[in-house]
């Protein structure tokens, strides 16, 4: 005879419905939960700045400067970026119709690649084209509605952020606290603990290598009379964050713009290259690796791809960091199983009956102390 | 749990005692229950959302898998590191591909040219067919066909869909080759290492166990995905050879096309047949039939002689069951779903018959114990 608890009846349907529920507003609420995710990133990023700012005033206040200096940073950069591609896009914007035209004119009447230029508009709608891109880099879309919104979710992100520099280690301490056994909490708090370090110091490390990538490539690009070399320059630093062939890949219109206007000059971007990846590679491993963590390059890659296929830019920035805490919590959790530790405090945590140690017993609860284990 | 239970009133004298089984949920099986849904909502989010991701994913794992034992056959015969291994396999297939397109694709594009009134000329011999001609003749077929193939560039011309339709694929083609490649990179250089750092964050006492039914997976999807990449390969060779002998336009492209749909089961032998059969009539009704005929000899000796020596002993899968699981799987996810279908269900039947016999070494050791203590 099986006699089911009320309780468990009970249970039983409140995790069916909060499953339920939890699926309707994962669905409905997708797009807050990737500001939410993205200004966690950012404040775990921002966060050592703002401590060392906090040593000489208030921690508030050092969040608001810390992405004020951010914001102006971006600005600046935006700035300089938007006036060198409205100069390259008016000059491209003359000479690729011009050389759409002479091709036109160079085939017969009857072929049809000319008649698919003459038919098809080709060259007003690449002229327009190339009229929205700024405002495609910039904004990442040519409507205005859309980039309005952008701007708004933006502004939603930055707002939050501040909140999650001043008060998410409280928060993530608090969700830690819930665990009564002390061995399971010592575990997860060296484990967010890993993966906070691991993810920050891994991505600020990483973002300094990509903006000396990008400014290397701009100074060779520069030197070699590359067109728009600051924009080549910042798709470079870009590309550069995407672990293996993203350095091959963002140098590729370097070399084929260079070669374009004199081989020897392709040669030596291609040499610019191989240099700049060897020495990158060197940074990786002595740099990065060897302060932060050692990522692997398909857990990256995985990351990093489903970043960019969700949130662009920021989404790749958000992929790097969470491989990066990824990979500092698996390091992590592989040295408390070694030590047992994890092992134990899983046993306690799916333990059928009440621990008899007395180190199992509930703690009294204990002040925060932010600093100590997570941001 | 059973504890803080009331004790069941005691039977009455005249009734055979009853067995009571109480089921209660303990909180900590709340918290499990939590982490299943919230893994089932990440689950229906990558299936939802991000489905390129996982195409691109899988397919990259599978080449790395089918690339592996040549990156293995490297390093153990010329005695290197595995990243130089890798970098001499990639750069050996990246080498093979460029080389294929410098030599394929400007004869393809001319012969391309030729496609259009090869087709009227076909269409022009099968009014002489002794049963379909007068049809044909009476409904001006070959005129409509000719029309069709005169007015192809002014369609895609002016229908702007039809325009960005083909600019867009062939965009996503290249970035989804491109994060493929970078997928397949990754995996073969710290595939194994990831795979072992998220077993050695799991206890202690299942690592014997992950490893054994690692290998289990390892072996059929590894030897699965190797074995079909290497038919594969000799199918694209053999229908490139059969083109070139025909004269079918487009040879070498057909060759890759038949190839790249050779390694979905069932349905891949009949895509690339059909296409060579197809390109073939353009030369001439009796080179299709010849083409028809020779790609139906070489068909029974892939099916009868290569794939049961290559792949036939890692897959063993009744065809009705691998009919079903291939339609099943194209249904689900296309050309990816197709590939993998067979593999998943390979996995699914060797982890079943792992199941069965240990069942079966539980009872002969328990009938084993019992048997001297009956005695």
């Amino acid at each position: 005879m099986i006699v089911v608890r009320p309780r468990a009846i009970l249970l039983t349907v409140a995790l069916a419905l909060l499953a339920l529920g939890f699926l309707v507003v994962a669905d409905a609420a997708s797009m807050v939960a990737e500001r939410v995710l993205v200004a966690g990133v950012l404040a775990c990023l921002l966060r050592p700045l703002t401590l060392r700012l906090a040593r000489r005033m208030p921690l508030g206040l050092a969040a608001a400067v810390t992405v004020l200096v951010v914001l102006i940073g971006f600005a600046v950069l935006t700035a300089v970026e938007i006036r060198d591609l409205i100069a390259e896009t008016h000059r491209l914007k003359a000479a690729v119709p011009a050389r759409i035209e002479q091709l036109r004119l160079d085939l017969k009447p009857d072929h049809p690649v000319r008649r698919f230029i003459e038919q098809a508009d080709v060259e007003p709608r690449i002229r327009e084209w190339l009229g929205q891109l700024p405002a495609r880099i910039v904004l990442g879309t040519d409507s205005a509605a859309e980039g309005a919104s952008r701007v708004t979710g933006a502004l939603l992100v930055t707002v939050m952020t501040m909140f999650t520099i001043t008060r998410g280690a409280q928060s993530v301490e608090g969700a830690i606290g819930l665990f009564r056994h002390q061995r399971v909490r010592r575990a997860l708090e060296r484990i967010v603990g890993a993966a906070y370090r691991g993810g920050t110091g891994y991505t600020l490390r990483t973002l300094a290598l990509a903006v000396a990538s990008g400014i290397v490539a701009a100074v060779a690009s520069q030197a070699l009379h590359v067109p728009a070399p600051s924009v080549l320059g910042l798709w470079v630093g870009l590309w550069s964050l995407i672990p293996v062939l993203g350095l091959v890949i963002g140098y590729l219109p370097i070399v084929g713009l260079a070669a374009a206007e004199e081989r020897s000059r392709g040669v030596v971007a291609l040499v610019v290259l191989v240099v700049w990846i060897g020495l990158a590679a060197l940074a990786r491993r002595r740099w990065i690796a060897a302060h932060s963590v050692d990522v692997s390059r398909l857990l990256l890659t995985l990351s990093v791809m489903t970043g960019l296929h969700v949130g662009r830019i920021s989404g790749a920035v958000v992929g790097l960091f969470l491989a990066a805490a990824i990979g500092g919590a698996l390091a992590e959790a592989r040295r408390l199983n070694v030590a047992g530790e994890l092992s134990r405090g899983i046993d306690h945590l799916f333990a059928l009956a009440p621990a008899a140690d007395p180190a199992e017993i509930p703690e009294p609860a204990e002040p925060p102390d932010t600093e100590r284990a997570v941001p | 749990m059973t504890e803080g239970l009331p004790p069941p009133p005691p039977p009455p004298a005249d009734e055979p005692p009853v067995r009571h089984v109480v089921v209660d949920i303990a909180p900590r099986s709340i918290v499990f229950a939590l982490l299943v849904i919230a893994s089932l909502v990440v689950a229906y989010w990558m299936l939802t959302d991000i489905p390129a991701v996982l195409i691109r994913a899988s397919l990259g794992i599978f080449l790395a898998l089918a690339l592996n034992p040549v990156v293995d056959a490297a390093k153990r015969r010329i005695g290197i590191r595995r990243s130089v291994a890798v970098t001499l396999v990639i750069g050996g297939f990246l080498i093979a591909a460029g080389t294929f397109g410098v030599l394929a694709v400007p004869r393809a594009v001319n012969q391309l040219s030729e496609v259009g009134p090869q087709v009227s000329q076909v269409i022009s011999d099968l009014d002489d067919l002794p049963l379909a001609g007068d049809a044909i003749r009476r409904n001006g077929i070959d005129q409509r066909v000719e029309d069709f193939l005169d007015n192809l560039p002014d369609t895609l011309a002016t229908r702007d869909k039809a325009l960005r339709g083909i600019v867009q694929s062939a965009g996503d083609g290249l970035v989804t080759v491109f994060w493929v490649l970078l997928v397949a990179i990754t995996a073969l250089l710290d595939g194994p290492r990831l795979a072992n750092d998220l077993r050695d964050v799991l206890p202690g006492p299942l690592h014997e166990e992950i490893n054994h039914f690692g290998d289990v997976a390892y072996r059929v999807v590894g030897r699965y995905a190797a074995g079909t990449g290497f038919v594969a390969v000799v199918n694209a060779a053999a229908v490139t050879t059969i083109g070139l002998m025909l004269g079918t336009p487009l040879a070498p492209l057909v060759g890759v096309w038949s190839g790249l749909w050779n390694v979905v089961p069932q349905i891949g032998g009949f895509m690339g047949g059909a296409t060579l059969v197809a390109l073939s009539l353009t030369a001439g009704l009796h080179t299709g039939l010849l083409a028809a005929v020779v790609y139906l000899v070489y068909q029974q000796l892939e099916n009868n002689v290569l794939q049961p020596v290559i792949t036939g002993r890692t897959i063993k899968i009744s065809p009705l069951a691998n009919m079903t699981a291939v339609l099943a799987g194209a249904a689900a996810g296309g050309f990816v779903g197709a590939l993998l279908a067979n593999p998943i269900l390979a996995i699914g039947k060797a982890f079943f018959a792992e199941y069965r016999q240990r069942t079966a070494a539980h009872a002969a050791a328990r009938a084993a114990v019992t048997t001297p203590a009956e005695d």
